[in-house]
């Protein structure tokens, strides 16, 4: 069972402020949302607005149509995974997966905990905890399954495990799911659409691919994905629509003339023979399954991947392309300059000796 | 520091526990049941042909209603700091404001004030109540409930009471099934030592009872006073020996109650 929740116009305040104004937005029955955005942009306020665990200051929430605005959260039927899983400490992991009124116990065995049935939350693991968090939420058949950063406490390797567990979970259990990330990464693979969150307003919704490909704002461009914001002129040449760039005149897909401004992300360029752009190499980032370099041109810094089996060294000279399909053609209304967050310098990573690079 | 340096200095330190605070109400108890004599106190010859046992039921003769009385007006503490206190510590580990913090301060004032100016306090704001034992009854309260709410508390609080409501309320729980499935149990460990203490508080207390207390409701620590004030050792000893009685079992049941918890909440793995 699974509803279609509607948020109209919906403000909600959290410590005295309002957290989230005037948010509208649309969640389609048996489909993941994942709602992303910086810390204190609003995310859990949201999430716990729905859950009826805050008061609306204004707006609507439906669920298939009934108005629940005004509803306590346990007449809801929203099923709530919170960070710190908040399970009940003096109950067995049997007793948490039954808190619910309709008790599921054939959930225990998908999620792997029936043999830790008997064992108390302070006897299990972080990842078994998040795990029986998961089903307690899930065990009443809920609505609405709402997660708050549900990956966010675990380690990477066992945040790898959960997620398989999750997004399983949600597949066989068909529910709405509306779950809260910080990680773009997490936003853009673990969702069928994306809601991107700024200081309490929805920036922009869409399919990932659209969000990342298309974004409607400077901030959700460079939000979801490091690159190099660079202003041309589009001029009309024959039937193509031309713009010049640090690598050269290239056609762009959009049918835009005049000034443009371009994001190009690390994924737009390649090494190119000697006929392309000329570069030194600035940083090499060796990150285990991708090698991450920083180049200088014409006194821009720009990263690109490194093609697999080279090694590079500070001040290495190559030749760099651009492919014009994968350029970012960003909303002439916002070609003023915003604060970059999210712009990813090349210090996400440890940076080492070139020397140190394997091929 | 070694690990044998260390251990002979926790063994030093124990053995002056030992004498410090344990030698004293030993050698009282055991003046109780023995001879005196043994103890050098040969003045008490005036009951040398009864048993050692006949302190016991002289105390009980003359204190027993003293006895009586300090437990009832100790349950009676007990229970005003559960309907006092119980309230106030859901409220305190439900928040933290300015409010919350300016309520702890309150709760904990008397303890930084002297039970004589407690006493004239309550004597001045409630001479109604002297008589009938409901201003000492007040006395022992203001005392005892620090202690009663600071445990709920600390219990309620360590559990993360709030975010448990709210995933009980999530997961489709009522306000009176919160209450019962997950403040009640995880308030209990707090709530049973919180009325522990309470009561050895009101038990043992000495400072306002000695003040507020009418003839006809004095308490068993002013008897106990009274006793080596006015009787002989042995007297004193078999009354010192009847409150420690009392007071024992619930200091070893507030051990037994944390280890009980520990096991109830489980080991961490």
């Amino acid at each position: 069972m699974s509803a279609r929740v509607e948020i109209r116009n919906l403000t909600c305040s959290f410590a005295g402020r309002a957290a989230i104004r005037d948010i509208s937005l649309a969640l389609a029955p048996g489909t993941t949302t994942t709602l992303v955005g910086a810390s204190g942009s609003g995310k859990t306020t949201l999430l716990r607005c729905l859950a009826g665990l805050l008061t609306a200051d204004a707006g609507q929430v439906l669920f298939d149509g009934r108005d629940v605005t005004s509803q306590p959260a346990e007449a809801r039927g929203v099923g709530l995974v919170f960070q710190s899983y908040a399970l009940f400490p003096h109950l067995s992991v049997e007793q948490n997966l039954g808190f619910g009124l309709d008790v599921r116990a054939e959930l225990a065995e998908p999620l792997g905990l029936t043999a830790l049935l008997a064992r108390k939350p302070s006897q299990i693991s972080g990842g078994e905890r998040q795990r029986v968090a998961l089903g307690r939420a899930l065990a009443y058949r809920p609505v609405l399954l709402l997660l708050d950063e549900p990956l966010a406490a675990l380690d990477p390797n066992l945040a790898d495990s959960v997620r398989e567990v999750l997004l399983e979970a949600i597949e066989i259990e068909r529910t709405t799911v509306l779950l809260v990330t910080h990680d773009r990464a997490d936003a853009l693979r673990m969702g069928q659409r994306v809601a991107l969150l700024r200081s309490g307003s929805l920036e922009q919704t869409g399919t990932p691919r659209e969000v990342y490909r298309t974004p409607r704002t400077e901030y959700a461009a460079h939000f979801f994905g490091p690159g190099l914001p660079w202003d041309g002129i589009a001029t009309r040449t024959g039937s193509a629509v031309m713009v010049d760039t640090p690598f050269g005149a290239v056609a762009l897909r959009q049918d835009i003339l005049g000034p443009v401004r371009l994001l190009i992300r690390p994924e737009a360029l390649s090494l190119a023979n000697e006929a392309a752009t000329p570069a030194v190499v600035r940083r090499v980032s060796y990150e285990g399954n991708r090698c991450r370099i920083a180049f200088e041109t014409g006194g821009l810094e720009l990263q690109m991947d490194a093609p697999p089996g080279r090694e590079f060294a500070r001040g290495d000279r190559i030749h760099v392309s651009v492919d014009a399909d994968l350029l970012v053609v960003l909303p002439s209304s916002t070609t003023h300059h915003e604060s970059h967050v999210g712009l990813e310098p090349l210090a996400s990573a440890p940076v080492v000796p070139a020397s140190r690079v394997p091929a | 520091m070694g690990d044998r340096t260390a251990r002979a200095l926790a063994a030093v330190l124990l053995v002056l526990l030992v004498v410090v605070v344990v030698a004293p109400l030993v050698v009282v108890v055991i003046g109780s049941v023995i001879d005196t004599s043994v103890l050098g106190l040969t003045s008490e010859s005036w009951q040398q042909d009864a048993s050692a046992w006949s302190w016991f039921s002289y105390v009980l003769e003359l204190y027993g209603e003293h006895l009586a009385r300090s437990a009832w007006l100790a349950i009676v503490v007990v229970a005003g700091a559960f309907l006092i206190g119980f309230p106030a510590a859901y409220g305190l580990a439900r928040r933290s404001d300015g409010w919350s913090a300016a309520v702890r301060v309150l709760l904990d004032a008397p303890l930084a004030i002297p039970g004589l100016t407690v006493g004239i306090g309550l004597l001045l704001a409630y001479p109604w109540g002297r008589a009938s034992g409901a201003t000492l009854a007040a006395g022992h309260l203001l005392y005892a409930l620090p202690f009663f709410v600071r445990a709920a508390t600390n219990a309620l609080s360590a559990a993360g009471l709030a975010e448990l409501e709210e995933a009980a309320a999530a997961a489709g729980a009522s306000a009176t099934q919160r209450f019962q499935r997950i403040v009640l149990p995880l308030a209990r460990p707090g709530l049973l030592a919180g009325a522990l203490m309470a009561f050895t508080i009101s038990w043992g207390e000495f400072n306002v009872s000695f003040l507020l207390a009418t003839p006809t409701t004095q308490t068993f620590p002013a008897a106990l006073y009274l006793t080596y004030t006015t009787n002989s050792f042995p007297v004193a000893a078999a009354a010192t020996t009847l409150f420690l009685a009392a007071a024992t079992p619930a200091l070893l049941l507030l051990q037994q109650i944390a280890a009980s918890e520990t096991a109830r909440f489980g080991e961490a793995a």
